[in-house]
């Protein structure tokens, strides 16, 4: 189901005392706060790690070490309003860090088995295959062109939210779609193709 | 179908994200974790304060016994701070661009960056402040009778200070220091210098003048004992920090440099030595790293030490297992997990993991029951569709 990116908006009054709240335990190692922390941002990490790498058998060791990061070093971050923001640049750079690795390994390294978790979050046969292959195109993709197609297309960003959450300039994002939207088009067309 | 459709019939088919069952056992994971270093911490700390403890008794009775009188130095490390305020981090790097950079101590001592000067502050206890001038020059006053002894460092060279108004310029292309001395003395040791060198107010030294010997190792006349004298103290380069130890190195989320450092400090060779947690940690950094033969050996370390770092190693055991195909391998793994405490958050997950494998190694009726104790504990699991067609199935 489509998603707004709700924790992109500007924290409203209330959410941001209460990000300043979790802030200040956390600052004082208060195990409660560590825990409200994980519950708070639990919910945007996993839905970001979970829509770019289409539940991925790895994605608990992913969401773990952004967890883990996050508890780490949010002691470090001053202003209430920008540690949602703050969270996902973590979270992306962790996946795009993890699908740049996988892409280095693809050259040497044949396709691993694992247990497929796709099996489990989406019961019909044909939707199931069809996301699969759609994963499958985007694997063929850079980290940069997949996380961009991704949070246009399937998380709804608009553009200048995808500028953001990249760390460019709208008109580099800009340019980084369409060389992205060429690239999925022409493999996924080669994708169906191909399929049965 | 054109590819935005296709991307838009994502966003409508995969779900959310985990089920709620599985969020649970990613808190429970990360909370562990979290108690892990906070467990962790405190010892560090008792083990260092013995250290630090001599370390201030050596001071004091150096102080007393080498300057004939009783002084005792300040108790407490002298505060410093920028000139604009800040306060100052140990080993940050300190530029001067085209303003002079002023560190103020609290107790009226000054040290002043000079513009185009690069250093650090490298140390600062109760004892002695110790400032490496990385390049450039720099001016200082330092408040007499505080008793601390304070140490400059450029390049090869140290200028030693008690209490004094000095000048030192270093520069890297001449490999030349200059130290002019307005008020107090100074000694300056280094190249070119078999003893320290005093120098007074209104005096300078600099070593472009030295004579040149310590660039001439065949030099018949040099003795064992100038020959050494001539040679740059053996430390580690005056500009570059302690490099950091593989835990500051995965604090900072740096793995694969945290695995090579710990390789370089022998970690590795000694992993029958390190503690579940521990090893726990680097078999994660060494996991996600794709050291799969480095990461086997710490989780095994890990998994053998028992308690939730062990619980945890043997189910990450289990997934590369699994992911490698060795069905008997990761039913095995699964199985230990499956029977823990229920403390261990990877219970469900590897009950669930157990009847899938248990598939694949054709064991149905295993399968069978293990899918009704998942039922009965888990009805909505992560792994209940799996469950209930294995139940229905065999």
């Amino acid at each position: 189901m489509a998603v707004s990116p709700t924790h992109y908006a500007q924290p409203s009054e209330p959410a941001l005392s209460r990000n300043d709240e979790l802030l200040r335990g956390i600052q004082s190692n208060q195990r409660a706060a560590a825990g409200a922390l994980i519950d708070h941002v639990s919910g945007p990490v996993n839905r970001l790690i979970w829509v770019l790498l289409g539940a991925d058998s790895e994605h608990d060791d992913l969401v773990h070490e952004v967890l883990d990061l996050v508890l780490r070093h949010a002691h470090r971050v001053r202003d209430a309003a920008a540690f949602d923001g703050w969270v996902r640049t973590v979270t992306l750079n962790v996946v795009r860090g993890e699908l740049r690795r996988r892409r280095w390994r693809r050259l040497f390294v044949p396709a691993e088995l694992g247990l497929d978790e796709l099996d489990n979050a989406v019961p019909d046969e044909q939707a199931r295959e069809r996301v699969r292959r759609v994963y499958r195109t985007l694997d063929s993709l850079s980290a940069d062109q997949r996380t961009a197609l991704v949070l246009r297309f399937i998380e709804g960003y608009e553009l200048t939210e995808v500028a953001d959450a990249l760390g460019c300039s709208l008109a580099t994002t800009k340019r980084l779609l369409q060389k992205a939207e060429r690239r999925f088009a022409a493999l996924h067309g080669e994708e169906l193709g191909a399929s049965p | 179908m054109n590819h935005h459709s296709s991307l838009t019939e994502v966003a409508h088919t995969l779900p959310d994200g985990p089920t709620p069952l599985r969020r649970n056992a990613q808190r429970a994971r990360a909370l562990a974790a979290f108690d892990r270093r906070q467990q962790a911490a405190p010892r560090w700390r008792v083990r260092l304060a013995p250290l630090v403890a001599a370390c201030i008794a050596i001071a004091l009775v150096w102080l007393s016994v080498g300057h004939h009188r009783v002084v005792a130095p300040t108790a407490m490390a002298p505060l410093v701070s920028r000139d604009d305020g800040a306060m100052l981090a140990l080993d940050a790097p300190l530029v001067a661009r085209e303003h002079t950079v002023a560190l103020r101590f609290n107790e009226r001592s000054t040290v002043a960056l000079q513009p185009g000067a690069t250093g650090q502050l490298t140390a600062v206890d109760p004892a002695h402040v110790e400032v490496t001038l990385a390049e450039g020059a720099l001016a200082a006053e330092i408040t007499k009778g505080t008793g601390r002894r304070w140490l400059f460092r450029a390049g090869p060279y140290e200028v030693a200070v008690l209490g004094t108004k000095l000048r030192i310029d270093w520069s890297t292309t001449r490999g030349a220091i200059v130290v002019s001395v307005t008020e107090g003395r100074v000694a300056v040791t280094g190249p070119g210098l078999d003893r320290p060198r005093s120098v007074s107010a209104g005096e300078s030294f600099d070593s472009a003048l030295l004579p040149h010997t310590a660039d001439e190792p065949d030099e018949p006349a040099l003795g064992e004992f100038t020959r050494a004298a001539a040679m740059p103290r053996a430390r580690a380069p005056t500009t570059t920090a302690p490099p950091p130890s593989w835990r500051q190195l995965l604090d900072q989320g740096h793995r694969a440099e945290a695995l090579s450092e710990a390789k370089r400090a022998g970690v590795f060779r000694r992993i029958n030595e390190l503690n579940g947690d521990d090893a726990l940690l680097l078999g994660s950094a060494a996991r996600l790293e794709h050291q799969r033969a480095l990461a086997a050996s710490l989780l095994q370390r890990a998994r053998v030490q028992g308690d939730d770092a062990g619980c945890e190693a043997a189910f990450m055991l289990g997934k590369d297992a699994a992911t490698a195909g060795n069905w008997a391998l990761a039913a095995q793994l699964f199985g230990e997990v499956s029977r823990a405490e229920r403390s261990c958050p990877f219970v469900e997950d590897a009950t669930g993991r157990l009847i899938s494998v248990s598939i694949e190694q054709g064991e149905t009726e295993r399968a069978a029951t293990l899918a009704k104790q998942y039922l009965a504990r888990w009805p909505s699991g992560t792994w209940a569709a799996l469950a209930t067609t294995a139940q229905r199935a065999y």
